[in-house]
């Protein structure tokens, strides 16, 4: 049985629409415990492009209603449902499903997001998640939070009273995680990466840097106020990656010629890489956690030059990186990826700079 | 060891192995496998990383030079525009000796043009200039030819000639270019004064006109003793290989880069190792960025294509599977485990090759010393070799 039930003929064409759905099968408890909810931002003009690249990624489209899909695909013998909505409000797609976070969701709809160029989970970089607790923590001060994990980076430009130069990695559990975290900022100059928040609404949630967003209790729609206000962000960094660009320029008298132009996203960081960097970084960055190669590339100590081109091993994409130390250019070749491009800029915010913004 | 005639002079070392007495084919063995190889393989994997890594930095030099022309404001403000890598590269094996330059900027409404050699080593500076000058001559010699392809008639007097280099190598080459212009003794030193100096600062990622140097063109000229480069630009020139790049990188863009991440992603792909001829020769053509008309690219690429198939073959990189497939020989298959095997075993097994070569040279000059010394006197020698 699906996890929502839907009568047939139903049409959903605004998310709130759907939304006023699932709060009513939540009054009715026809819903599961927990919803895991995973926004994405994407550059698919119309919900024609989406479907066909679930289909290419070989999801069966169960049904349709209206601007909502279901559909499936199998992991390990089971087969495993979500509800995607297109939202044109963003031209981005959200997914509901009660599968496992541990393996389900990663071998169905992650495979499916790193092999497609257009779309792209919510990276969340730890300095957003901060303005996410806090946005709340303002307007909710009795909101608790009951369990974080937290990060340090090691150029990190985030004010820590002690020992600065130490790279942190931390989780708690305990009602005071708000005081908690408040504290760890100010003294160990720490992020937060994972939160799990309860509202006085009666809303509770658990929000990851990978974006998935799960819904524990409490009204759909304020949680969608919040998963609305995070795509928000993220919609803008979006809409400066995809202004990179790879083009065939023809040119001569008779357009005898051609070159390959590449225009760049950039990432700019508070202290910046140096040569001595360069080692970790290149094993970091192809470590299993990011699973990119470095097919390429050129150190020029002194003053430092480092140049790479780099393969995406979930999609196959390339791109090229040039860094002087505090800027990084990123090249798309032959085709942008949103996603490799995303995941890049993760990469760099959890292991470079926790603060590096792109622009 | 019994007495023996020494190699004749001209022999190699297989001829004199061949028909060697069995102790000396031991005594050979030892001194080549023990003495020499264990060296000179240490030697060769220095040498190839080293040149592997100026490789590397050859094409990122080439692509400084051309990125600053390829619709910039300074390709805007001075005329010039990059045309293509390597001119006259289907010209170039006509002749014994014959050199190009590594890419040409030209200004179509001046009919000029910019011929630009890349060198990314300080080592001879003579021996460039020589080759600067033979590529200059073959420019010389094809002047309607390039007329033609440029699109505009490309007169002697409208070309010029740049030298460009890393910024700390600049000094050594001005010096041996002031020492070659102020006494011309050979045809090759008249480049010298013609040749105008391009210095790289890779800090900044910018070209820099050598302070003394001009061209003819004065905005050109202003606007490179500013030095221009990566704060100016918006984008890049995405130059994927040139056909003079090192065949092992040509491989490891290409082949690897583009063929095997291809077939890493079709999940209906059994065999990903296997590369098609047709998929190898389309990302050869569609990275290729010559001035070279459709037929003639295709030509001359299908040519090193055979080539780099036959490079890799030979460093046992590849196996031929049938006429149209290759085949990837290494251990792994994520493309970070493939990419580094394969670069190990490039290194291992060219060093390995040179090493056995040369070895084989010192090993016959040992051996010849060796046994000449059984013969005190040439009448020893003599009445050895008669009977």
């Amino acid at each position: 049985m699906d996890f929502i039930t839907i009568a047939s003929g139903s049409k959903f064409n605004t998310l709130l629409s759907f939304i006023n759905h699932l709060d009513y099968e939540r009054i009715n408890f026809r819903l599961p415990n927990v919803i895991n909810i995973i926004p994405t931002i994407s550059t698919f003009d119309t919900i024609g492009q989406f479907v066909e690249s679930l289909e290419e990624a070989e999801f069966d489209i169960e049904n349709e209603y209206g601007k909502l899909l279901l559909i499936s695909k199998k992991s390990q013998n089971e087969k495993i449902s979500y509800y995607a909505f297109f939202n044109e409000k963003n031209n981005s797609p959200i997914f509901l499903t009660d599968a496992k976070k541990t393996e389900d969701i990663p071998n169905t709809l992650f495979n499916y997001i790193n092999k497609t160029h257009g779309i792209s989970n919510l990276w969340i970089p730890p300095k957003i998640m901060k303005q996410i607790k806090d946005d709340l923590a303002l307007e909710y001060p009795e909101m608790l939070i009951t369990k974080f994990s937290g990060v340090r980076s090691i150029n990190s430009e985030i004010h820590s009273k002690l020992r600065p130069y130490c790279e942190r990695n931390l989780q708690y559990h305990g009602n005071d995680g708000k005081e908690t975290l408040k504290e760890m900022e100010i003294w160990y100059g720490v992020l937060p990466k994972i939160l799990e928040i309860r509202l006085p609404t009666g809303v509770a949630f658990k929000i990851d840097d990978k974006g998935i967003f799960s819904h524990r209790s409490g009204r759909f729609e304020d949680s969608f106020k919040i998963i609305n206000n995070v795509v928000d962000l993220m919609i803008d960094l979006r809409d400066y990656i995809t202004k990179s660009d790879y083009e065939i320029r023809h040119f001569g008298k008779t357009n005898q010629f051609s070159r390959a132009i590449q225009k760049p996203w950039s990432i700019r960081m508070s202290y910046g890489l140096d040569a001595d960097d360069i080692p970790k970084f290149c094993d970091l960055v192809q470590g299993s956690d990011w699973n990119f190669t470095i097919l390429k590339d050129v150190l020029l100590t002194g003053s430092i030059l480092y140049n790479a081109r780099m393969i995406d091993d979930n999609s196959g994409a390339l791109f090229d990186i040039t860094t002087t130390g505090k800027k990084i250019d990123v090249f798309p070749v032959i085709q942008r990826d949103l996603s490799s491009s995303m995941r890049f800029y993760q990469f760099v915010l959890s292991h470079i700079d926790n603060t590096a913004q792109v622009g | 060891m019994r007495s023996i005639l020494p190699p004749q002079d001209g022999e190699t070392y297989d001829e004199f192995y061949a028909h060697a007495d069995l102790d000396v084919k031991k005594e050979m063995d030892k001194i080549k496998n023990e003495v020499w190889k264990k060296t000179l393989t240490i030697t060769y994997k220095e040498t190839i990383q080293k040149e592997l890594d100026i490789a590397k930095k050859h094409h990122l030099l080439i692509i400084a030079c051309a990125k600053i022309f390829a619709d910039t404001s300074l390709s805007e403000k001075t005329g010039y525009q990059f045309y293509f890598t390597e001119p006259l590269i289907e010209l170039s094996s006509q002749r014994k000796n014959n050199r190009i330059f590594d890419l040409i900027i030209a200004n179509e409404s001046d009919c000029s043009a910019i011929f630009i050699e890349c060198k990314s080593s300080d080592s001879d500076a003579k021996e460039t200039i020589k080759q600067i000058s033979s590529a200059r001559d073959l420019v010389i010699e094809n002047l309607e030819y390039l007329s033609k392809k440029l699109g505009f008639p490309l007169e002697k007097e409208n070309i010029e000639y740049v030298y460009c280099v890393f910024y700390d190598h600049s000094q050594g080459i001005l010096n041996s270019l002031i020492a070659r212009s102020t006494r011309p003794n050979t045809n090759h030193d008249t480049i010298a004064n013609e040749l105008i100096l391009w210095e790289y600062l890779p800090g900044a990622q910018e070209i820099r006109l050598y302070s003394e140097h001009q061209h003819n063109n004065s905005q050109l000229t202003e606007m490179l003793q500013k030095r221009y480069g990566d704060k100016d630009l918006a984008n890049q020139f995405d130059l994927p290989y040139y056909l003079n790049l090192h065949p092992f990188l040509i491989i490891n863009d290409i082949i690897i880069g583009y063929c095997y991440t291809e077939n890493y992603q079709n999940e209906r792909i059994t065999e990903k190792k296997v590369i098609s001829k047709n998929q190898f020769f389309k990302h050869l053509v569609e990275n290729a960025y010559f001035g070279l008309n459709p037929e003639e690219t295709k030509k001359i690429l299908k040519e090193k294509m055979e080539y780099l198939i036959e490079f890799g073959v030979r460093c046992d990189l590849f196996e031929i599977i049938d006429e149209d497939h290759i085949k990837i020989k290494c251990p792994g298959l994520k493309p970070r485990v493939v990419i580094e095997n394969i670069r190990e075993k490039f290194i291992t097994n060219w060093s390995d090759c040179k090493a056995e070569e040369r070895a084989k040279i010192e090993t016959l000059n040992d051996i010849k010393r060796k046994l000449a010394k059984q013969f005190p006197t040439l009448e020893d020698f003599d009445n050895a070799k008669n009977n």
